[in-house]
């Protein structure tokens, strides 16, 4: 079975929000593995980056693994995996059910994207304890329900805008290692008046 | 045993609340199934109610929203309801907050009575309730309460169907009266 790292490699943004200048987007990956009786789950932070205008693609930072983790280093967004769930290194996934990737996106106005990371984990915990035995499906729906609610909560001076969320789609073939040993999926976010993003999320296999 | 749904059916006014206009409440339930180690929970909103005292219908037992479900004894489940009084907090916030302090509670209980794990948790939702969602004006709390079932409360009836109401009484933020509705396969 092949280890494996997922990451945010860029966003894109597709059409800007209808608010003034430029837009502040950032993401929130929820990665969770549900193969245990206690979920083991990581919230992983990816932005803001600043000045993002329609059309325009805003990479990662790649670091050597011994600087990981880390979110941002000098001032650039950093390409650090949210699977594994330390953050740093390669893990396997057995199977695409036993984990779940949720990705959120948010447009910074005042708020704290540190604190938003503090309190979409603190939903999701929450979330898979409570539904502990159910199926699957069911777990998936209401981790969605409850990270979108928690999403529109204060963090700051201001309020964050939330653009939106889904579940990354994964099937046994995402995990079958390409021949370059890595592979980039498009997961296109759309929010209406807060804009629409493309977040690509790069696989690169360890063997 | 049974087989059964629970949803809010209606909210009544009983009396308005001291402040101008028309009041706005809406109802968390925190419905939880203690048979198992790891407690199993959701936390359902009704309301705000609408122009027509409406809301949308929607499942807080079976745990899924969506299917009937078995209540073997009462004691293995837990129904508290919640209710609040709308100003500029965020809805959707204001649940995600109550489930988090409820779960919090649960997990910070096991091995305790059964008595106990439901003072508890009243109280540890009570405080989540006080917690700002939005500004200017924070939304009140005007109660909260157990739904008690008890075993004739499982036995269908004829009609397969059963309400229990459950009236809060929240001073200055009005009275108001909860209609649940029991539903039997």
């Amino acid at each position: 079975m092949s280890t494996l790292t997922l990451a945010v490699k860029s966003i894109k943004s597709i059409t800007e929000s209808s608010g003034l200048g430029s837009d502040e987007p950032y993401v929130l990956v929820t990665a969770a593995k549900l193969s245990g009786v206690i979920p083991q789950l990581e919230v992983t932070l990816y932005g803001p980056w600043s000045d993002v205008d329609e059309g325009e693609t805003h990479g990662t930072l790649v670091l050597p693994k011994q600087l990981l983790p880390e979110d941002t280093f000098a001032g650039q967004v950093v390409r650090q995996p949210f699977w594994g769930l330390d953050n740093v290194n390669a893990a396997p996934i057995a199977h695409p059910d036993e984990v779940v990737f949720i990705v959120s996106v948010m447009e910074n106005d005042g708020g704290d994207p540190h604190n938003l990371r503090s309190f979409i984990k603190l939903a999701a915990i929450a979330s898979l304890a409570a539904s502990s035995g159910m199926t699957r499906a069911v777990r998936v729906r209401k981790l969605i329900n409850d990270i979108g609610g928690i999403m529109g909560t204060i963090t700051g001076v201001d309020f964050d805008e939330p653009v939106g969320l889904r579940e990354l789609p994964l099937t046994a073939a995402n995990l079958v290692p390409p021949a370059a040993k890595r592979n980039t999926i498009p997961l296109i976010i759309r929010g209406g008046s807060e804009g629409s993003f493309q977040v690509d999320i790069e696989f690169v296999f360890n063997n | 045993m049974s087989i059964l749904t629970l949803a809010v059916k209606s909210i009544d006014q009983l009396n308005d609340s001291t402040e101008v206009g028309s009041d706005e409440p809406f109802v968390l339930v925190t419905a939880v199934n203690l048979s198992d180690i790891v407690p199993q929970l959701e936390v359902v909103r009704y309301g705000p109610l609408e122009n027509e005292g409406t809301f949308r219908h929607q499942l807080f037992w079976g745990l899924d929203n969506k299917h009937a479900a078995v209540i073997t004894d009462p004691n293995d489940v837990v129904f508290i309801v919640s209710l609040m009084e709308k100003d500029d907090g965020n809805l959707a916030v204001s649940r995600i907050i109550v489930k988090m302090a409820a779960i919090g509670s649960l997990i910070g209980s096991m091995g305790m009575p059964r008595s106990t794990r439901v003072q508890n948790l009243i109280k540890d939702i009570r405080f989540a309730m006080g917690i700002r969602t939005g500004i200017p004006s924070a939304d009140d709390s005007v109660g909260v309460h157990e739904l008690i079932l008890t075993p004739t409360d499982l036995t269908p009836s004829a009609s397969k169907k059963r309400i229990r109401s459950i009236d809060f009484h929240g001073g200055k933020e009005g009275s108001f009266r909860v209609n649940i509705e029991l539903n039997f396969e």
